[in-house]
């Protein structure tokens, strides 16, 4: 069944994730709220317009990304900016369940390599995420 | 009746003094002046009152039986309450950081003991010809810093402002807001800002330059008097940290003018904390992501930040398995998770302290309406008390 199931999954596409300030969900998480508002700023990833057509996603679609990190569901949204194979997140625990820590320099890498694909249900809710899995 | 008064906005660190609040009945109704982000701090609503007793005491009684404790964050955090947060880390000997290390490396401290010259906004605002962005996206971060200081101003000596007097370039991995506002936008592919300071320093010493963009850009510099790079952490991540490349290129630059740096820090008072460990003799010893990593921490003191946005998922889940304190004006998925969260008043809104601008100036951060939410140094000196 599992088998049977991955069959049928939307298809797979690498892509790195860039995660960079964004005015508009840093101005709500000010606000200090877990708010509707602050979740849909975040559980977003910024799409190259040319990568969405050779993806078939759609404005507004939700996608899922995931690597060895983990996994989430976010809104696809598309980027007024071209940026091939990039995928732009604010910073936030969305893109903080992809990033990893890099131990030797002691850093956070901005950029994380991921995979993206269309669907797979709910955007992923921050209280979900706040969860030990 | 309404009140008008002029307050500082604690929203980033570029520290705006020139905030006009309008009060009515001790509420905040309007705020004038400032961005998005300052505005939605201003009119944060207050939290339901809690019993703050009962909350220091369990604070106190979970650092106290913690056989590894650490503090961290403080970013977020007013000079007086960083100034207590360091003497709770000497009580009770254990570490303390904030994020500027995570995020910039050893910036800051080469800042701080002037091994990289620096200047202050105000200087900016007066002299700069050419104000460089690398790996900063101040139009994001730090909304008001073009229009104050860094690119549209009249300036005492750049009185005719971005127009003739001023040149602003984004150099960026992505064309980011600040690169849309910026005359000029060099693009470097991750990594690659090293070769790109070698290819700089190498045009103006006269070797030809790879493209038309890099040689406008080496002209301007030739023609600066005074020049700023404002260095954010994607310019620390593209140099791998390689602080001495940093140096050098300082350097480099300092033989065509005179040239500044200064870092674009994210939390409004990162200076102070870094200024504040400074004036204590105090360094960061080891590092709170690798001990909670390992194991190495039982409890969590954490002062105006939210590691479980901050942090990717294989440090922050560590958080879940210890005992965590967190105080902080806000609700976040670090107060989610929680074992104790001491909610307090926002500096310049509710409370007073002071804080440092990124450029190492001090400002006075006066309340301007009364709560009675208690500040971060109000519960810290508690805690310390306690302790
Ligand atoms: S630029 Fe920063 S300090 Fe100024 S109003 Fe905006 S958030 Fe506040």
């Amino acid at each position: 069944m599992a088998g049977i199931s991955r069959l049928i999954q939307a298809p797979e596409y690498e892509i790195k994730i860039l995660i960079i300030s964004d005015i508009f969900q840093s101005a709500e998480s000010c606000r200090g709220r877990i708010s509707r508002e602050y979740q849909d700023l975040s559980a977003v990833v910024y799409l190259d317009k040319e990568d969405m057509k050779a993806w078939s996603i759609k404005d507004g679609m939700n996608v899922t990304l995931f690597n060895e990190n983990g996994k989430i569901v976010v809104t696809g949204r598309s980027s007024k900016e071209e940026h091939r194979g990039i995928g732009l997140m604010p910073p936030s625990i969305y893109s903080m369940r992809l990033a990893s820590f890099d131990e030797t320099s002691g850093a956070i890498p901005l950029m994380v390599d991921a995979r993206i694909r269309r669907g797979d249900g709910e955007v992923t809710g921050i209280r979900e995420l706040c969860k030990k899995i | 009746m309404s009140t008008q008064v002029t307050a500082t906005c604690p929203g980033c660190s570029c520290l705006c003094d020139d905030i006009e609040v309008v009060i009515e009945e001790s509420e905040i109704r309007e705020v004038g002046n400032a961005c998005r982000k300052g505005a939605s701090l201003f009119l944060n609503p207050d939290h339901p009152a809690y019993d703050l007793d009962a909350a220091i005491d369990e604070a106190i009684e979970i650092l106290k039986n913690a056989k590894s404790p650490a503090i961290f964050g403080l970013d977020n955090t007013t000079i007086e309450a960083q100034r207590i947060a360091i003497k709770i880390s000497e009580k009770l000997g254990c570490m303390i950081e904030d994020y500027s290390s995570i995020r910039y490396g050893d910036l800051l401290n080469f800042v701080v003991s002037s091994r990289i010259k620096t200047c202050t906004l105000d200087d900016v605002r007066d002299r700069a010809d050419i104000s460089i962005f690398w790996g900063s996206d101040a139009m994001s971060s730090q909304p008001r810093h073009l229009s104050r200081f860094s690119y549209f101003p009249r300036g005492e000596h750049k009185q005719k402002g971005w127009e003739f007097d001023r040149y602003a370039i984004s150099i960026d991995i992505y064309r980011s807001p600040t690169a849309k506002v910026c005359r000029e936008f060099l693009k470097v592919s991750p990594g690659q800002d090293p070769a790109l300071m070698d290819e700089i320093l190498g045009i103006l010493s006269g070797k030809p330059p790879g493209s038309k963009e890099l040689l406008k850009f080496s002209n301007e510099i030739k023609k600066a008097d005074f020049g700023v790079i404002f260095a954010g952490s994607g310019l620390i991540h593209g140099l791998n940290r390689d602080m001495d490349k940093l140096i050098w290129f300082m350097e480099g630059l300092n033989e065509y003018g005179e040239f500044y740096l200064i870092p674009m820090v994210k939390g409004y008072n990162m200076r102070g904390f870094v200024e504040m460990m400074k004036r204590a003799q105090r360094q960061i010893e080891g590092s709170f992501l690798r001990a909670l990593l390992d194991g190495g921490i039982d409890a969590a003191l954490i002062v105006g930040a939210d590691p479980m946005s901050d942090l990717p998922y294989s440090l922050s889940k560590k958080l879940l398995d210890i005992q965590t304190i967190v105080i902080d004006p806000r609700d976040t998925p670090t107060t989610e998770i929680a074992d104790l969260v001491i909610h307090t008043g926002i500096a310049g809104v509710d409370n007073g302290g002071s804080a440092m601008r990124m450029d190492g100036v001090e400002f006075e951060l006066v309340p301007c309406i009364k709560r009675d939410t208690p500040s971060d140094e109000a519960v810290l000196t508690r805690i310390l008390e306690g302790l």
